[in-house]
């Protein structure tokens, strides 16, 4: 009788769970299939986990890495596959972050016994900015760094495999999203960004329909923007500081590259306007003992313009990343070249 | 490492494989026992010598007033006990609250003191693995039972990983004869306990996280702006979200065991219908609110010495109780609120008495409404980050603000989940949960855990702790 029960009991148990495997991989399936059919691509939620996570994973000792650090322009801008190909250079580490100043990377890199080549993105606007407002931002994500628990690393590389794999999870399909398009009587549309475990960025354009309202909105927060720059002694100050952090890179072994990445329309037109080129980046590359690229010296960066001014298209992020790395070649040569 | 993480999700497939291979049953143990510090060391590894200390100081402590006869001995013992636990938690938390307050009264007298910021890191769960060590010690000073043969089950009643960080608090007669016999769970177990870690889950995730809490955090982040609506929203919000944050993380806990074999004590039992405040402690973080009353209500004294020693016994008590959530004022305030309810509830014993012996539904239900109603506004105090911002929340609630904080989405998301749960509390009150969901259809189990399943895996994840872990 006891055994009968026992044996009764088991098969209740599996079936239940057997109903509920079965419904939740159909479902899944379904769900999964649907949205990839409506344009959705998998995406890893680019936070202060996986940031740190990649700085982690930076071998600081080894002369043949290299990090990229500065902003979103430069996280979009590159494609690593494109540059390994054109430079024979090692993958770069990339630890730019959006809306986020290299400065306090580059500090960190500099301090922390780096001997690599560190590619240093320089935003005007971020990097000449008078109030380091934005610094806070890295803080935290420096801050993440160094609590980063064993859990965390692991969470982190299993969290991402998966969110690489599926796009169920993404933010823009999440309930609270589904509910604000449906009551719209939409669809919620694909992002048109989608992040890879190594944290660059592809951005395509053709995806975002609200590009011009995109454009009119950066404009208007830009015009709308108090914030000021540094004056000639506080440059010379910055300077100064950049200059002793390369020095202390470059004693290791290492190199450091400063990198303005292309800008055109409205946004270049307000560089111009608020940090023009003579008395900010021109004052940089003459002041620290490191290779700094403008794009407007060299017509073949030049040529690349970003849809909202500012960002590269995924599909012109492999021409220029190859376009890049050949000037890199050419201006460093090789790891261990002389 | 967390319940509702992916890497718990692989450790502890891991550790159900490894507890159900043809091993000795010692083995097994062991296995349990380096699985528990690796979950612990998963946060940060060096505060495993914490345990460590914390497991022999009881280990030890607990065989010397076994082995002694002499009451003075087995007394200063027990204080070593006494000691050492109070004084990591004392240290670990509560150092930076006291010499904050030092200075608050230095300068009162006129003497400026300007200390440098204590840089102390709170480590998990020490308070409640402190607890549940003190209470073995407790147990065989008080002779209610001999101290464990066995240094392996003993380690393991201390570190075993379901309840390590958040509770339940179990007392060694619960756990320990439970490790002296070979066990592995049979498919009720299994079938159940994993039902218990998903509902639990399901609790934490969709329930707590997702639609309570972000109304909660806007409201009390911005406590000052808020109006009527807002203040009654946001403290009701809290009221779930703590609740399913918790209750989750016990669900998931007794699942955890359940799953290897083990059987925990329940931690809530439908604590929003209770009828009552005393009724609520009883359902309420059932395995703290019974450690308070057995050795600290009880040891003060209980109700034994008088009706005004009772009445402070249980104020001290509940502000001990406060405290111990947290090294704040507000925590303090908040235990000595639900303090003087007891009080309160106790003086007016025989009227209420009387209206719960009403055999009507109506009576009962409106006991329940009060009680609920009074616990939500008195979460106000242990969720604000100032007893400034919890008395101005709770002074809002009845001024007739208008609402500048919380939309008309937040509004209907948190009244309705809110409504919901004191239903299904009410309904469930007398209930047994398992008997309930084993009663239903095996399609209606089964669609039932693929809707918990599917809720959590639709649900944004955005990485919140469980709230009992910064306690």
């Amino acid at each position: 009788m006891r055994s009968s029960t026992s044996s009764s009991d088991r098969r209740r148990w599996f079936t239940t769970w057997l109903i509920a495997a079965f419904a939740f991989a159909l479902s899944f399936g379904a769900w999964e299939a649907f949205w990839r059919h409506q344009g959705f691509v998998p995406s890893v939620t680019d936070d202060a986990a996986l940031w740190a996570a990649t700085l982690r994973g930076l071998k600081r000792e080894d002369p043949e890495e290299i990090a990229i650090v500065g902003s979103s322009r430069i996280q979009l801008g590159i494609n690593p596959d494109a540059f390994v190909a054109a430079t024979g250079w090692r993958r770069p580490v990339q630890l730019a972050v959006a809306m986020g100043p290299s400065l306090p990377v580059l500090r960190h890199l500099a301090e922390e016994g780096f001997r690599g080549r560190v590619i240093c993105e320089v935003n005007p606007r971020i990097f000449f900015a008078e109030e380091r407002k934005l610094d806070w931002l890295i803080g935290s994500y420096l801050r993440k760094y160094h609590s980063l628990t064993p859990a965390d690393i692991v969470e982190e590389r299993l969290g991402s495999a998966f969110q690489q794999a599926f796009v169920t999870r993404l933010p823009a399909l999440s309930p609270r999203e589904l509910l604000r398009a449906g009551m719209a009587g939409q669809l919620p549309a694909p992002e048109f960004i989608s992040v890879q475990r190594d944290r660059y960025r592809y951005a395509d354009y053709s995806h975002l329909d609200s590009l011009d309202r995109r454009i009119r909105t950066v404009r208007r927060l830009r015009r709308r923007s108090k914030a000021t720059f540094l004056d000639p002694q506080a440059v010379e100050r910055l300077v100064a500081e950049v200059a002793t952090l390369v020095r202390k890179i470059r004693d290791r072994g290492g190199e450091v590259i400063f990198v303005r990445l292309p800008t055109n329309g409205h946004i270049l037109d307000d560089e111009r306007r608020v940090v023009p080129r003579e008395r900010y980046w021109d004052a940089l590359a003459s002041g620290v003992d490191a290779s700094a690229i403008h794009f407007q010296d060299h017509p073949e960066l030049a040529a690349f313009s970003g849809p909202d001014g500012e960002h590269l298209d995924q599909r012109d992020a492999a021409p220029f990343s190859r376009a890049l790395g050949a000037i890199l070649l050419r201006e460093l040569g090789r790891p261990g070249d002389e | 490492m967390l319940f509702n993480s992916l890497t718990f999700l692989l450790f502890f497939a891991l550790v159900l494989f490894f507890h159900r291979l043809p091993l000795s049953w010692r083995a097994k143990k062991k296995n349990l026992l380096v699985a528990s510090y690796v979950f612990y060391a998963a946060w940060n590894p060096p505060f495993v010598l914490l345990l460590w200390i914390s497991t022999l100081t009881d280990w030890y402590v607990a065989r010397g007033i076994a082995r002694s006869a002499a009451a003075s001995r087995r007394r200063a013992l027990l204080a070593v006990s006494l000691a050492v636990n109070l004084g990591l938690l004392g240290y670990f938390k509560y150092a930076g609250f006291l010499l904050d307050n030092l200075v608050v009264l230095l300068r009162m007298v006129g003497i400026a003191f300007e200390p440098a910021a204590p840089d102390i890191i709170l480590p998990l769960g020490i308070s409640f693995y402190t607890f549940q060590t003190l209470s073995y010690s407790i147990t065989v000073y008080r002779r209610d039972a001999e101290p464990s043969n066995s240094f392996l089950d003993y380690a393991l009643f201390v570190t075993f990983f379901p309840q390590l960080v958040a509770g339940p608090i179990v007392r060694s007669g619960d756990l320990l004869p439970q490790f002296a016999t070979p066990r592995q769970a049979d498919s009720r177990q299994l079938g159940w306990g994993l039902v218990l870690f998903t509902f639990g889950i399901f609790q934490k995730v969709v329930l707590a996280d997702t639609l309570l809490a972000p109304s909660a955090d806007l409201v009390f982040a911005d406590a000052a702006n808020a109006g009527a609506l807002d203040a009654w929203i946001g403290t009701l919000a809290f009221s779930g979200q703590i609740f399913f944050d918790f209750a989750g993380y016990s669900l998931c806990a007794i699942g955890t065991a359940l799953c290897l074999g083990f059987v925990l004590p329940e931690n809530f039992h439908y604590p929003y219908a209770a009828l009552g405040f005393s009724d609520f402690w009883r359902r309420w973080h059932i395995s703290l609110s019974s450690w308070l009353r057995d050795y600290l209500y009880i040891s003060l004294g209980g109700n034994r010495i008088g009706v005004s020693r009772t009445h402070l016994n249980l104020m001290l008590t509940m502000l001990i109780g406060g405290l111990w959530h947290g090294a704040s004022w507000h925590f303090v305030v908040w235990g000595g609120l639900h303090g003087a309810y007891l009080v309160i509830e106790r003086g007016s014993w025989h009227f209420m008495a009387a209206a719960t012996a009403l055999r009507g539904r109506a009576p009962r239900l409106l006991a329940a409404t009060a009680t609920f109603t009074v616990v939500s506004v008195t979460w106000a105090f242990f969720r604000a980050a100032s007893l400034r911002d919890a008395a101005h929340i709770v002074a809002t609630m009845f001024d007739g603000t208008p609402a500048a904080l919380v939309d008309a989405a937040g509004v209907a998301t948190v009244s309705s989940v809110i409504a919901a749960t004191f239903a299904a509390q009410w309904w469930l009150r007398d209930a047994d949960l398992e008997q309930r969901f084993t009663d239903l259809p095996l399609v209606a189990r089964g669609l039932f855990l693929f809707v918990l399943l599917a809720s959590i895996l639709l649900a944004p994840g955005d990485d919140r702790a469980f709230i009992y872990f910064q306690f």
